[in-house]
């Protein structure tokens, strides 16, 4: 029982040490490469972007909507057409702070994150990491840096369409179903929003988008020499985005509370 | 030129001992594939030798540090067993890449470039196609045109006229020959299939691996 905790404990350590030396290096590629990214890199950030971002849009809409239909129905419940700001408050402390970050990193770690692992994995195992890097390009600067870039920005802005939809539509249904004033709502938004709470939701969602490649790449890259091994590297790459993401999210909502 | 003192190395249990001038050709024949992997690893300093040593004029590829060792592989064509090519980008994808990370030359001239060697490689198929598409002749073509595109230093082949047709391995051949008596250029050929290497004329012929000089 307790080797086996041993065991357990030593493997999270030296998956987080790797998980942290990929992010130094790729840290430190971007602050040194940051001025003069070059061309194919940039095509892959753009790519990366495009299947993180562009295309778990839909999925986010439907997601966002619902979840924005769900915490008014609640609400509901709890503040009458009367305190309709309470309403616009719980948006804000329940949405922009905690779902719309979580809820959008756990639709990239299902989608994204175990297509990195799957694809890092299956480049390792045939061998073309290192046919890139025998044309004298660094797997660092092409493979990984644009991926932890591209993964961070699109769920920067994933988040931002989660917190429009799921207000908007909350609004919506608020105003359709029980004639709670917009008026009312919107001040008690605008009262408790401020600069702060977004920059917390938006860094939120910038470090998890950014974990979530990270941990999609090193668990692709820890592919050994069998096939086997790349849907276990997709299946790794999920659990630990879901542990670390959920572990970090409380970290930096209890940071931010004092 | 190019040192081999007595290696050893993971997958190298030879102790290869000869130096190559540059500008010259080398054929190696070793006893199984899994060493010319181990060989041409050890080339491009992605393996270090466990004995002895192994070096490109002065430089030992395994010791070299980040930059200079990107450096030296840029200089360095391999032609890989199955091609080498990236099977998430494209065939041209596959064939600019290079140029386009180095950043030196223009994307129009880049294009042109390319064509051109796509052509002497003599590629006649679609320029957009899917790797997986490719024959592994096809992929041969298309790292042949990719190593013509960035004027390698040393050439280094890994099997690269096994697998396919007669007529294939004389036209890769011959694209080979024609580009080592084209420009100041090493070659090193590794292979473990002699007869596929009949018929050129090699400067050093150095047997590996225990494999009986025929």
């Amino acid at each position: 029982m307790i080797s086996s905790l041993g065991r357990s404990a030593l493997s999270a350590y030296i998956t987080i040490s790797e998980i942290l030396a990929l992010l130094t290096g790729v840290m430190g590629n971007i602050s040194i490469n940051i001025l003069r990214i070059r061309r194919p890199v940039i095509q892959v950030l753009l790519r990366q972007i495009f299947f993180t971002g562009n295309e778990a849009f839909k999925v986010i809409f439907l997601i966002s909507m619902a979840v924005g239909i769900a915490i008014i129905s609640q609400m509901s419940n709890v503040a009458d057409a009367g305190r309709g700001s309470l309403i616009g408050k719980v948006f804000v402390w329940v949405v922009i702070r905690e779902v719309a970050p979580l809820i959008t990193a756990l639709v990239v770690i299902a989608r994204s994150g175990s297509a990195i692992a799957i694809e890092m994995g299956q480049m390792k195992l045939e061998g073309e990491i290192e046919y890139l890097e025998a044309l004298g390009i660094p797997g660092e600067q092409y493979l990984l840096m644009p991926r932890v870039l591209g993964a961070g920005i699109a769920l920067l802005v994933l988040n931002v369409y989660f917190n429009l939809i799921a207000i908007s539509s909350g609004l919506i249904v608020s105003w359709l179903a029980w004639q709670i004033p917009l008026a009312h709502i919107k001040q008690g938004l605008i009262s408790v929003l401020n600069l702060k709470e977004v920059i917390i939701s938006s860094a939120k969602s910038l470090l998890f988008g950014i974990v979530i490649a990270a941990v999609g790449c090193n668990a692709g890259l820890r592919v050994g020499d069998s096939i086997t091994e790349i849907p276990q590297a997709g299946t790794r790459s999920v659990i630990n985005s879901l542990v670390i993401v959920f572990v970090a999210d409380v970290f930096i909502s209890f940071t931010f509370l004092f | 030129m190019i040192c081999f003192s007595e290696i050893l190395a993971e997958g190298i249990d030879s102790r290869l001992d000869f130096t190559l001038p540059l500008g010259n050709s080398a054929a190696i024949m070793t006893s199984r594939q899994s060493e010319n992997d181990a060989f041409i690893r050890l080339i491009l300093g992605f393996l270090a030798p466990d004995e002895g040593s192994f070096c490109i004029g002065a430089d030992q590829p395994a010791f070299l540090k980040d930059s200079e060792i990107a450096l030296l592989r840029r200089k360095t064509g391999a032609i890989y067993q199955d091609g080498g090519l990236i099977s998430n980008l494209n065939l041209w994808e596959n064939l600019t890449l290079q140029l386009a990370f180095e950043a030196v030359v223009p994307n129009k001239e880049i294009e042109q470039l390319a064509m051109a060697a796509l052509s002497k490689a003599g590629y006649s198929g679609s320029y957009t196609a899917s790797v997986s598409r490719l024959t592994l002749f096809q992929r041969r073509q298309v790292a042949f045109a990719r190593a013509f595109l960035v004027k390698p230093d040393l050439m280094v082949y890994q099997s690269t006229f096994e697998g396919v047709s007669r007529a294939e391995q004389t036209q890769l051949s011959t694209l080979a020959w024609d580009y080592h008596r084209g420009g100041e250029i090493t070659s090193i050929f590794l292979t473990s299939y002699p007869e596929s290497l009949r018929g050129m004329d090699f400067d050093f012929t150095y047997y590996a691996g225990g494999m009986s000089q025929p």
